[in-house]
């Protein structure tokens, strides 16, 4: 009886200490393909902070199926920018094809997908949010700058979704926890 | 070449205006085209 | 004489002096603002030594140079090039008043679209001037148009053509300075003046170049840094520059197919890095109330605000408003750390400016401390 009394406070103590310690967050391989969900130039600031922690990635703003092949996990930068797509010269629609095809590459080669939100507000609202939908609900882990979730529609979708995810202060602060989610090479 | 034709016209038009203000025998009518003769006049004299 | 001869005379003599008394507001805004350049200042010329068929019309506008005599990057800043956009033209005027350069050079025009300073847009019900305190008392700037004045060039056509690229834009867009470039020796007055700022980037071997705007709070692009896809790293680098300060600007990258804008054709044309900035500004926007000097200056509105608090429309407004000190100081800032980007990305061919306000300073102590 004693053996047992040990036995279900040992669970019972286990159990709630759980939520303390935490599985270690599944880490990313590189090389790391860095693309754009609405051609934000917020893309070219996801490049500059994986090139700050020395993470091997290569920035394909207009990413296709064949971008996808020669890396090990994918990191979406969401954010609809008009300037960006004109600048692509590509509609909305053109763009949002070209997402699900890399999307697609990716998930049938069990390739990790990674969102990076770090537009903040002007990168949220209706044009943006299909990108940012359609990227959150597919990716194994979310970093967003605080801004960009004033309404909780990425932690909204991260529990939902059982996905990981990591709000920052400030774009810079990506930089720490992009280094921490990726194995060293 | 287009700037001065249109400026010719406004011209032309104020004269009209002007000339029918001293026909025209109702004070409201007139009251309209006076109304009517001050953003030409501006704009005859590159004021406005 | 019959009686209606007399009432035709009557009237007649209440439309001149109508006519008058408007005239000499709308005539006051031909009046030049002064600006009292700082100590370092080591040239003054006009837009037009660049572009000699210019000279002496309205297009014609003010250069002034400061020149640190160390070899180094040359910059040059644009204000104005839309009147009714006051903190672009502060901006530049803080400069001038304020800079000093101890590398490279230091071009600055703070009225590029000197015929949009002669009027303001029709209907729009905006107050031709404004005024601030400053140091030696107050001074009145001018608060003018979004394109160049419709007595520059009239008629406006039905549709623009730009040249070369033949896009087609809304008539009135042939009077946008922002929309002339490369521009066109023998084209519009517009087109003209177009070109001469094209001479004046390739002439002096402009490294980097800003052209200071404002919007309306519901304008998509706001609190950005807009430039061509050879800028791109060095505002990135800026944007996060300026993060750690706290300033929030979003990165936008010229559509290579919308043009006749700084940011495409400069790029485009000569071997500058352009950049585009814009700010929050109340006055330009359709949801504003009162429309007057307070407007321009404190930049808070009611409507603006219940519109904030509702959350039901996407627009950039804080709460206390977009006063003009927040708007220059976010341009003043921007300036220098997209400068400094520069620098650090072309460590070889670097320009210092010194004696530019800080950001807290403008916003704390206003615009007004910074102008003689």
């Amino acid at each position: 009886m004693k053996l047992f009394r040990s036995f279900t406070l040992l669970v019972l103590m286990a159990s709630l200490a759980y939520p303390l310690f935490p599985q270690s967050k599944e880490k990313c391989e590189q090389p790391i393909l860095i693309t754009s969900a609405g051609q934000s130039a917020d893309v070219t600031m996801a490049a500059m902070l994986c090139k700050k922690v020395g993470l091997n990635a290569k920035t394909v703003n207009r990413a296709t199926a064949a971008d996808v092949k020669d890396v090990k996990t994918v990191i979406i930068v969401p954010g609809f920018s008009s300037k960006g797509l004109g600048a692509a010269g590509i509609s909305r629609e053109q763009e949002m094809d070209r997402v699900k095809e890399v999307i697609a590459a990716a998930q049938k080669q069990k390739m990790k997908i990674f969102l990076l939100h770090i537009g903040g507000k002007p990168r949220r609202g209706l044009q943006s949010d299909d990108f940012n939908r359609l990227c959150a609900e597919v990716s194994m882990h979310m970093i967003v700058v605080k801004q960009g979730n004033e309404d909780n529609f990425f932690s909204d979708i991260a529990s939902a979704k059982k996905i990981g995810i990591d709000l920052v202060d400030k774009i810079v602060d990506a930089a720490k926890l992009l280094e921490g989610s990726f194995v060293k090479n | 070449m287009l700037f001065y034709l249109y400026i010719i016209i406004a011209a032309v038009i104020a004269a009209i205006v002007l000339t029918e203000l001293f026909r025209e025998k109702s004070w409201r009518h007139q009251l309209a085209m006076v109304i009517i003769l001050i953003p030409l006049l501006l704009r005859i004299f590159h004021i406005k | 004489m019959q009686r209606h001869h007399y009432t035709a005379m009557l009237f007649l003599f209440f439309a001149l002096v109508f006519s008058a008394i408007a005239s000499k507001d709308f005539l006051s805004m031909y009046q030049p603002d002064v600006l009292y350049p700082s100590p370092s200042l080591t040239k003054q010329g006009m837009l037009s030594d660049y572009f000699a068929a210019i000279k002496g019309t309205s297009g014609d506008t003010p250069v002034y140079y400061f020149d640190s005599g160390n070899p180094g990057a040359t910059i040059l800043l644009l204000g104005g090039t839309h009147p009714n956009e006051s903190a672009g033209f502060m901006a530049a005027a803080v400069l001038v008043e304020n800079a000093r350069m101890t590398k490279g050079r230091l071009i600055v025009i703070p009225q590029a679209c000197a015929s949009g300073f002669t009027a303001t847009d029709p209907l729009e019900g905006c107050p031709t001037h404004f005024t601030i305190s400053t140091k030696s008392g107050n001074r009145t700037f001018r608060f003018g148009s979004r394109g160049g004045n419709p007595l520059h060039q009239w008629p406006d056509p039905l549709v623009y053509r730009h040249f070369p690229s033949g896009q087609q834009l809304s008539g009135m867009e042939s009077r946008n300075l922002n929309r002339s470039y490369p521009g066109k020796a023998d084209g519009s007055f517009m087109e003209r003046n177009g070109y001469a700022f094209l001479q004046l980037i390739k002439k002096e071997k402009v490294s980097i170049a800003f052209d200071l705007h404002e919007a309306a709070p519901e304008v998509m692009i706001i609190n950005a840094i807009i430039t061509h896809e050879k800028g791109n790293e060095i505002a990135a680098n800026a944007v996060l520059n300026l993060e750690f300060e706290d300033l929030k600007y979003s990165l936008e990258i010229s559509p290579k197919n919308f043009h006749g804008l700084s940011h495409r054709e400069w790029g485009d044309s000569t071997d500058v890095y352009p950049f585009l900035m814009e700010t929050s500004n109340p006055i330009q926007g359709r949801l504003r109330g009162v429309t007057n000097e307070h407007l321009i200056l404190a930049g808070n509105d009611s409507f603006y605000k219940t519109a904030a608090q509702l959350g039901n429309v996407r627009i950039t407004y804080e709460l206390n408003g977009e006063p003009l000190s927040l708007r220059v100081a976010r341009h003043v800032q921007g300036f220098r750390t997209l400068v400094n980007a520069y620098n650090e990305q072309h460590p070889e061919n670097t320009a210092t400016v010194e004696n530019i306000p800080e950001y807290q300073a403008v916003l704390d102590r206003g615009v007004g401390n910074f102008l003689k």
